[in-house]
């Protein structure tokens, strides 16, 4: 497998009136064909804004300002604006939170996707149009052509994010990037959700970034997991070796915090303190105020650990196996 | 069990959008628009028990949160009555103590505090105003309340806005404990903050349930919260509850499809690349609500008499209750 | 991209007001804008001591100086520096004692416009129904025509004078003020926190006035600081026509009808130096106001 999407040392920065603020702080991960890999973090981890850095949608007072992303082995960390327009939509597609940011309210559906068909490829409209239907109908939409004649607001939330998903797959895109799509959804929808994003990339060898809050969202559905601390990955790999083997001690204790079966009515291990302001992050590694295995050596930033398929970023990681 | 501390009975809240003068004209010239009603919550009965903490399950639209704001006071019922401890409150809140004796916790730690008030005020007003401590002791009781919930004292004197989500939702939980309630309502109380802070919170529910008796109505859209925390579990569908258990015979044996289909999909930290078919459909619109069985339109066991007639909540143990006509058949 | 200022964390340790403050002065025209009026304020209020004139004063005003071109010497032996009108008032006193007229009529009656306002929109807010809807009709009718035309029936009315001109401004701007309450109250109103207040069971009128009441001030103020600006120049556009202000107590508006006349004749100065004045406080209250709205409205932040 050939990597998609590979990121370098990539740093995002905001220059506010309050200081520096490094939402994303040397960031590296790769993403093949067909592969889906969770970006896990708290609010302010760096997570949504790293999706934004790939796709050119930094504004102001933010900028990239250092770190590679090579798409396709092409280099668009510094692409113009033209060049990313042509990309976005075609063949990097975002499904947002809020499917409102993909829709338009006040265009029909159809009138919609066909534009999105037509802005990057030569077809006749019938032709767009019946492609169309056949996306709604990939994504789960029953009686697709009736939806097609309807406007955004006479969808429930459920449907309107299926229309952006299926909008996001209809130029066949390399690389979708999904950014906590199923936050906003119930519990019944968010499984139909990931049930039609899971089978969509198998069919079609997309990539897929999957950016959430929600580790138990990614374990049922990612290949590989990032984990996002303030600006960095901490900790990246297989999907059970994250999971079931944690080594970072953040990882650990994110983990230790979500209830399950096995704890009932007992204390939960809980990640002491706040998160951390972002103005104001502690030298070396930002997550050690907080960290139980912290000593004087992590003042520096620490060395990324590789230990099978996994990079740990950690001066003092727990074993393999998730134990000291 | 012991005896209730809330009983509800038979209580339905419903909205309704009335007509305005356009409106009603272009009916008389006979336009097909009519009063818009919302059932939120119909005809629902539960017990709480002192002591326990009990989870409301649903998803969105089911009517859980205003079965909670009507429970503390913020929305009449439209129909049936609220016991608290054996007395009726439903009719306006002239009974000051069962009034402070329920309070909510809200989901959203941003919009539930005045952010024109400082945190002193916050969690000081209302034992001021309600004479419950002397106005001279409020200061040394305010203090004690924020230590109790795990705030720094020094720090009353700030705005709500100065603090982190978690923090704030502590500044919340300490406005309710400071009028000394017995039954907290806790509407998605942690539903909005971090993986990492919602540990905290949750452990700080379980510490003061422990340490100040509280009672909970613990309403969340996550189960697995729930079921880490709650006694019992009642599950909530288009404003009707369709199953109530123990939490561990309600996870381990679900009765109800709707309830089988929500513990079959919410995602767990154990289950990997599943391969599963969801549960068909999107919740109705609870201004047409489907007749019969509010799930039938869903439901891989409906058929013609859960599409014509409602199922009753029906006792299938002394505690254990299931509104399906085939919960046998399961 | 609301995620990407989700990111962006706040500072913790800043007030609002420091937050306000620094977030205001960020704008080197509004902060010019405070300046030059807060400079008008102290001028006007100074004007007993810094002035060669009291124009109010007739023994002081002599019918002999009048019409003189600006930097002729006065009979009393001062520099006329901006000239004299036609009844031979100094124009630099005329214009600061003026301000001082303009100035107190325009927040005078702003301020009680807000104050009656500000209690006929939360009264319609809160109780909502029969009442809510016979109230806010009444704004309508009342937005529906020019506050001049309003202020310009009530004075041919009411008659002449510095209470009757306030009460006519009242009268013409407590709408606007009214519809700006009610509009912040019912959103506030189903936010979470007053829902807390009522599960405190703190009664309807502390709910009102601790909670609702102080989260609807932010608009208010920049209603406030607009509609002021507009009073003033609703009062010199009155006094402009010869029914606001008496001559006796010329107000801008009087200073420029009584140059008015000798505009064609080339004595520009009788009427321009009032205009400019006028002008300058009024522009310099929108900026500010202009620039608060951008502060205190959480929608236009970025």
């Amino acid at each position: 497998m050939s990597a998609v999407l590979e990121v370098n040392g990539l740093k995002t920065h905001f220059f506010t009136r309050a200081g520096v603020v490094k939402a994303v702080d040397g960031v590296d991960f790769s993403v093949s064909s067909g592969e889906i890999m969770g970006l896990v973090g708290e609010s302010g981890s760096g997570k949504s804004i790293t999706g934004f850095s790939i796709l050119g949608l930094i504004d102001s007072p933010g900028r990239i300002v250092e770190g590679s992303v090579k798409f396709d082995g092409t280099e668009i960390a510094d692409a113009r604006e033209e060049a990313l327009k042509q990309l976005r939509g075609n063949r990097i597609a975002m499904i947002f939170q809020d499917p409102m940011m993909t829709l338009n309210p006040v265009l029909r559906i159809d009138t919609q996707m066909i534009e999105a068909i037509l802005a990057h490829e030569k077809i006749d409209r019938a032709t767009a149009r019946e492609r169309c239907r056949d996306a709604l109908g990939l994504v789960g939409i029953p009686s697709p052509e009736e939806r097609l004649n309807a406007y955004p607001h006479q969808l429930s939330g459920g449907m309107r994010q299926r229309v952006a998903i299926a909008i996001a797959f209809l130029n066949r895109p390399r690389l979708i990037i999904a950014d906590e799509p199923t936050t906003a959804l119930d519990v019944t929808i968010q499984a139909q959700i990931i049930h039609e994003a899971q089978k969509l990339t198998r069919q079609t060898g997309t990539a897929m970034i999957w950016i959430t809050h929600d580790l138990a969202v990614v374990a049922g559905l990612a290949d590989r997991i990032s984990v996002m601390y303030a600006g960095r990955i901490v900790e990246q790999g297989e999907t059970d070796d994250v999971i079931d083997r944690p080594r970072h001690p953040y990882t650990v204790g994110l983990l230790g915090s979500v209830p399950s079966a096995n704890k009932r009515g007992q204390r939960l291990y809980q990640i002491e303190g706040m998160t951390p302001n972002m103005l104001a992050l502690p030298q070396g590694c930002a997550f050690a105020p907080r960290c139980t295995r912290a000593s004087d050596e992590c003042k520096t930033a620490p060395p990324i650990q590789k230990s099978g398929g996994s990079r740990i970023r950690c001066f003092h990681p727990f074993g393999e196996g998730g134990r000291a | 069990m012991t005896k209730p501390i809330l009983e509800i009975r038979g209580v339905s809240k419903r909205f309704s959008k009335k007509l305005d003068i356009a409106g009603r004209l272009a009916r008389r010239f006979g336009a097909a628009i009519s009063e818009e009603t919302v059932h939120a919550v119909d005809n629902v009965d539960l017990d709480i028990a002192k002591g326990e903490v009990l989870g409301l399950v649903g998803e969105s639209g089911c009517g859980k949160s205003t079965l909670g704001r009507v429970v503390a006071g913020i929305h009449p019922a439209s129909d049936g009555a609220l016991l608290y401890e054996g007395r009726v409150i439903t009719k306006k809140r002239s009974d000051k103590a069962a009034t402070l004796a329920i309070q909510m916790i809200f989901q959203d730690p941003f919009a539930s505090l005045n952010p024109r008030m400082r945190v002193e005020d916050i969690i000081g007003e209302a034992p001021r105003l309600h004479g419950l401590v002397a106005a001279a002791e409020i200061p040394a009781y305010v203090d004690d309340v924020m230590r109790k919930v795990g705030l720094d004292p020094t720090l009353k004197k700030r705005y709500a806005h100065q603090f982190s989500g978690g923090q704030r939702q502590r500044i919340g939980i300490a406005r309710a404990l400071a009028v000394k309630p017995d039954f907290l309502v806790c509407d998605e109380a942690i539903a909005a903050l971090d993986v990492s802070i919602q540990a905290q919170v949750i452990n700080l529910f379980m510490d003061l349930r422990k340490e100040l008796e509280l009672t909970y109505l613990f309403i969340s859209h996550d189960l697995s919260v729930v079921e880490h925390i709650a006694d019992r579990v009642a599950i909530m569908y288009l404003g009707r509850i369709v199953e109530i258990a123990a939490t561990e015979e309600i996870f381990a044996d679900p009765k109800h499809p709707y309830t089988k289909a929500l513990l079959a999909e919410a995602p767990r930290l154990d289950q990997r690349k599943r391969d599963f078919t969801p549960v068909k459909g999107e919740i109705p619109s609870p201004l047409d609500p489907p007749p019969g069985c509010h799930f039938n339109p869903r439901c891989p066991m409906a058929n013609d008499k859960c599409r014509a007639e409602r199922p009753q909540l029906e006792e299938i143990s002394p505690v254990r209750a299931v509104s399906c006509h085939h919960w046998r058949d399961a | 991209m609301t995620d990407m200022t989700a990111a962006k964390p706040a500072v913790r340790v800043e007030t609002p007001f420091q937050r306000f403050r620094a977030e205001f002065f960020e704008s080197r025209i509004a902060t010019a804008a405070l300046i030059v009026f807060s400079s008008i304020v102290v001028l006007a209020l100074l004007a007993p001591w810094i002035t060669p004139q009291n124009p109010y004063d007739l023994g002081q005003v002599d019918v002999l100086d009048g019409r003189l071109p600006p930097g002729s010497e006065a009979f009393a032996g001062y520099t006329m520096w901006l000239g004299s009108d036609g009844s031979g008032r100094d124009l630099y006193s005329a214009i600061l004692y003026g301000l001082r007229i303009s100035l107190s009529v325009g927040v005078a009656s702003g301020i009680i416009a807000l104050a009656i306002g500000m209690m006929i929109g939360l009264i319609a807010a809160y109780m909502g129904g029969r009442i809510e809807a016979v109230i806010m009709r009444l704004v309508d009718l009342q937005l529906s025509f020019p506050a001049s035309l309003v202020a310009l029936m009530l004075v041919a009315i009411l008659g002449k004078g510095v209470d009757k001109i306030i009460l006519a401004l009242v009268v013409a701007q407590w709408a606007y003020y009214a519809r700006t309450v009610r509009g912040t109250a019912l959103v506030e109103r189903r936010k979470e926190y007053v829902e807390a207040a009522q599960c405190l069971g703190l009664s309807q009128t502390q709910v009102v006035f601790r909670h609702i009441l102080p989260n609807c001030l932010a608009p208010l103020i920049v209603v406030g600081t607009v509609q002021t600006a507009h009073a003033i120049s609703l009062e010199a556009t009155l006094s402009f026509l010869g029914v606001g202000l008496p001559q006796t107590q010329p107000s801008l508006g009087v200073l420029i009808a009584n140059g008015f006349e000798y505009l064609l004749s080339g004595r520009y100065w009788i009427s321009v130096f009032p205009g400019l004045a006028l002008l300058t406080t009024v522009m310099s209250i929108n900026l500010v106001g202009d620039h608060l709205r951008d502060v205190l409205n959480p929608r236009l932040k970025k």
